[in-house]
């Protein structure tokens, strides 16, 4: 498998991918009950301001008619307005996108780092003390949503101990980073300002926690027992009669191989993260894109939703594109053999 | 041609199951001289793989040892220290495992895996290998395979059967080794290319003066190869002789079932002359594990396992048609 066809081909498919998802939702978005004009403009609005209203969105066309002129604003690099926020949806996006991507940035590194090393360890040491409380903590950590983990984080580590700040993504009243990514801490190293780095830094990791929690649970179970599998191997008893060391066998001969389902599972984990943080979101007062996602289905804001959801599609396919370039890598199987791709 | 290399004694191996205990290995005596070449058959299940991890200390977790002792030169390794055990791996044992496909991984280059196992050959002495990749190239040359530059970037899914075997092969020629264990090196190949192998593995003993431990379904190949034979019953070794004295005169009943039914081509099962089947591990028979199957049982044989004893000159059975200097009770 070369990897230029391959991302070429798969860039292809996706564009297809997103056509048909931008369909679905369109329609979605405007089938469900409720007049979003009517919901923007509160109750007590004049019926025909309502109705103008409408009509500036195109509400009162037929669907097809909708969606074509929604596709050629698209075409002009417009997602029109939100009726929640009275600001272009692109605006929106620009500015809570990047808040949720260096939140799910950091939730996957802890999904990545604590699930694999977890799931090493235990399976080193399987059966053993620290084999079992890694299992308890692990089902414990799977069957806890992740709203549940962000209250009891914020109780113990904001106002029992007051380690990590509690709300928004910086202290009250200090000034965000000059905007290159939208990213604050990544903002702030960027403009050398290592003060406001740390001070967005901390307000990351509880809700980074929270959120990483579940799925890293779930990682660490999927690797060692991947782990346990491969290592009654052949293969492996192989390595270790003919004297490689364990530390050698375990980290090469039998890391690898395992790593293929637990990375798989933990893409799609961490691509699920960008729209179910949004409880978390909420209470850490986090401006992200999930939280603006529920509040714009909630007011059935329909150009925010279908940009949102969006947003989170490409998000989808691009995790799911480099999954698939890392497994082939680790992979020879599926490389040489073009399975699966 | 008389020191031994590798004394089994009174070997027991249970696996840890859901819902209890399979008792595997019920006393194994077994033993291999320097350079001698040994056979071990008995049909699958019966423990053959089994005693041979144990002895490469390679078992599964799961796995205890709840009795026995296995020693290599002198050395009881089931009490050695991590280091001691590296030290002797580094030089001591290897083994060509059943299935060829799954004792190469599949995710590394034969290139890779080769460069790992030559270099920690050495022992823990640490001494560096200078020349890791010609010992790797002429290995795989001896054990003939085609283009051994190209053989090093391939990964073992880019191979057949048969050269994937000799890729095993090339591992066990690329490092110095006293003892080398083919386990049923030729059930999962060709007919065609069975031959090839197994002269490639007696040239390989015979050139470094190590001993062998082959473990075959056919009893012909262990006619061919080997100087004595083992063989092995549920668990146990039921009878031992030099290789011409067993296919002979062989005395236990399972041996005599062994011969008398026409050993298939291509190996596989070879016990369907004896009917019935190797007993269960989790309540295996009290007495002789053979007992159940056996036509000539009788009151002794439900009580206790017969012991090994002599019947003639380095001719040992487990059978208690032959004990006490009762000859053939089966006349009786
Ligand atoms: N990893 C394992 N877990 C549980 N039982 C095992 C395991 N390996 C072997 N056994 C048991 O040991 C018996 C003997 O297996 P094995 O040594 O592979 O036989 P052979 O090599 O003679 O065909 C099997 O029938 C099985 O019941
Ligand atoms: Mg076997």
């Amino acid at each position: 498998m070369r990897l230029g066809p391959f991302v070429l081909r798969r860039l292809a498919i996706s564009i297809f991918v997103l056509f048909g998802l931008s369909i679905l939702i369109f329609l979605i978005a405007r089938i469900v009950p409720g007049d979003p004009a009517r919901m923007a403009l509160g109750p007590r609005a004049p019926v025909d301001v309502v109705e103008r209203l409408r009509q500036q969105m195109h509400l009162d066309r037929p669907l097809l008619e909708q969606y074509g002129l929604w596709l050629w604003e698209v075409a002009h690099g417009n997602l029109g307005d939100s009726l929640v926020t009275r600001r272009p949806v692109k605006q929106d996006i620009r500015e809570f996108f990047p808040a949720t991507l260096e939140l799910v940035g950091l939730t996957a590194i802890f999904i990545i780092v604590g699930g694999i090393s977890l799931g090493v360890i235990s399976a080193r040491y399987a059966n053993t003390w620290f084999d079992n409380v890694v299992r308890l903590f692990s089902y414990l950590g799977i069957v806890t949503p992740a709203f549940a983990w962000a209250v009891i984080l914020m109780l113990l580590f904001g106002f029992v101990w007051h380690i990590f700040p509690t709300y928004g993504r910086l202290t009250e009243g200090v000034i965000p980073p000059v905007t290159i990514t939208g990213m604050y801490t990544i903002d702030s190293l960027l403009n050398g300002r290592f003060d406001l780095f740390w001070d967005a830094f901390m307000h990351l990791i509880l809700p980074a926690i929270a959120l990483a929690l579940p799925p890293m649970s779930q990682a660490a179970r999927i690797t060692r027992s991947s782990m346990a599998d491969n290592q009654n191997k052949d293969c492996i008893a192989s390595m270790i009669a003919y004297g490689v060391p364990n530390r050698v066998v375990t980290g090469k001969y039998l890391l690898k191989p395992s790593l293929i389902s637990p990375i798989t599972v933990m893409a799609l984990d961490i691509a699920a993260t960008f729209g179910y943080a949004f409880m978390v979101e909420k209470i850490f007062g986090f401006p992200g894109l999930a939280r603006y996602g529920i509040q714009v289905m909630l007011n059935k804001d329909v150009n925010a939703i279908v940009g949102v959801v969006m947003v989170l599609g490409v998000v989808f396919i691009t995790l799911n594109i480099v999954v698939d370039i890392i497994v082939a890598y680790l992979d020879p199987r599926i490389r040489l053999l073009g399975r699966n791709v | 041609m008389s020191e031994t290399l590798l004394d089994i004694k009174n070997l027991h191996v249970w696996f840890k199951v859901y819902g209890g205990v399979l008792k595997v290995l019920n006393g194994v005596n077994f033993n291999v001289k320097i350079g001698e070449k040994v056979g071990l058959v008995g049909e699958a299940g019966c423990g053959k793989t089994t005693t041979m991890k144990a002895l490469l200390r390679v078992l599964p977790n799961l796995a205890l040892i709840p009795e026995g002792d296995i020693f290599v030169r002198g050395k009881n390794i089931l009490k050695l220290n991590s280091r001691e055990l590296a030290d002797l791996r580094g030089r001591g044992l290897s083994m060509i495992f059943q299935d060829p496909t799954s004792a190469l991984n599949p995710v590394f280059t034969i290139g890779q895996q080769l460069d790992d196992i030559i270099k920690y050959s050495a022992g823990s002495s640490g001494q560096k290998v200078a020349n890791k990749k010609n010992i790797a190239l002429s290995a795989l040359h001896e054990a003939r395979l085609p283009d051994p530059e190209r053989m090093l970037d391939s990964y073992p899914i880019q191979l057949s059967g048969g050269m994937r075997q000799r890729v095993c092969i090339a591992f066990a020629i690329a490092t110095a080794r006293d003892l080398l264990i083919a386990d049923e090196p030729t059930t999962n190949l060709d007919v065609t290319i069975q031959d090839q192998v197994l002269r490639l593995i007696k040239d390989l003993v015979e050139k470094k003066g190590a001993s062998l431990i082959l473990i075959t379904h056919s009893l012909g190949l262990a006619r061919e190869t080997t100087e004595r034979v083992y063989v092995m019953y549920a668990g146990n070794m039921i009878e031992m002789a030099a290789t011409s004295l067993l296919f002979k005169k062989p005395f236990h009943p399972y041996t005599q079932g062994l011969l008398a039914s026409v050993p298939r081509l291509s190996g596989g099962g070879f016990a369907e002359g004896i009917p019935g089947r190797i007993p269960n591990y989790r309540n295996p028979p009290p007495g002789c594990r053979f007992a159940p199957r056996c036509p000539y049982a009788f009151a002794p044989c439900t009580k206790a396992m017969p012991p090994l004893i002599d019947v003639d000159d380095g001719h040992q059975v487990a059978c208690y048609l032959y004990q006490n200097g009762q000859e053939d009770r089966r006349n009786a």
